[in-house]
């Protein structure tokens, strides 16, 4: 069924189906909507066994992708 | 049908991003393609805002700012003194603009001479609102003249994206006031 939806949402549908299970966000345009939506799956549990981390700084979103990538988890940011 | 476009014009707090957006649905809904985006400018209330929507039958590949609309959506007549709302409108083209004054109490008679007889109107969208929804957001009101001015839409594809994106009272408020704004351009245009 074809559904018409802001950009960024479609971009959280489609990272959603990639079952990410650290996603890690330090929002600011062009990228708050996706990280929005993800942000709503996660609460919701549409997006299950899905760690959302809020953090400080790119820097900070960055280090925490790096590291749960190396612990072996699948992990997204928009930041 | 060849491609549509709509650009809206408004200021920061009036809804103009979301007008273009709730008419790039109705359209959706008919089964047709739409896209609808605003320009980025200062964002603040207040600020003149310019919103695009595309309508078609096929995909819509274009992904720039609408330089040729086919109807403008004016939310703000006081817009007019600060910037060039008609730049690139076609000479077939459609005006609707949200005042409770007439097009010649507004000083346009010879910009809107150049448009064709019936493709001009203006609409108490914000009285409607405030009638309606008890704020001054006129532009589900001018979505509603918008589909009795164009006939592009339907007014009930309208009142569905209204109710999609605002359910229970507030999409219900919005949805009386397109449905007044409608019936009150549907009317004129019938005595006209």
């Amino acid at each position: 069924m074809l559904k018409q939806i802001e950009g960024s949402h479609a971009m959280a549908e489609g990272i959603a189906l990639c079952r990410p299970e650290v996603i890690c966000a330090y929002p600011i345009t062009p990228q708050t909507h996706i990280v929005e939506g993800l942000g709503e799956m996660v609460r919701t549990g549409a997006l299950a066994n899905c760690e959302f981390i809020n953090v400080e700084s790119e820097f900070a979103a960055l280090s925490v992708a790096i590291g749960a990538s190396a612990a072996g988890a699948r992990a997204y940011t928009a930041t | 049908m060849a491609m549509f476009q709509i650009r809206f014009h408004g200021r920061g707090g009036q809804g103009v991003v979301t007008a273009a957006e709730l008419l790039s649905v109705a359209a959706f809904l008919e089964g047709k393609h739409a896209q609808a985006f605003p320009s980025f400018g200062s964002e603040r209330t207040g600020a003149p805002v310019v919103s695009f929507c595309r309508i078609d039958d096929k995909e819509i590949r274009l992904r720039e700012p609408i330089v040729d609309p086919d109807a403008l959506v004016v939310q703000d007549p006081t817009l007019f003194k600060v910037i060039d709302v008609f730049q690139g409108l076609k000479p077939d083209g459609y005006l609707l603009i949200n005042s409770h004054k007439t097009i010649q109490q507004l000083d346009l008679s010879a910009a809107a001479g150049k448009l064709l007889a019936g493709h001009v109107r203006t609409v108490p969208a914000t009285e409607l609102a405030m009638r309606h929804v008890g704020r001054p957001v006129p532009n589900a009101a001018l979505l509603g003249g918008f589909a009795a001015l164009t006939g592009l839409v339907d007014l009930q594809s309208v009142a569905t994206a209204i109710r999609e994106a605002f359910p229970g009272k507030v999409g219900e408020a919005n949805v009386t006031a397109a449905t007044a704004a409608y019936e009150l351009l549907a009317v004129v245009s019938a005595a006209a």
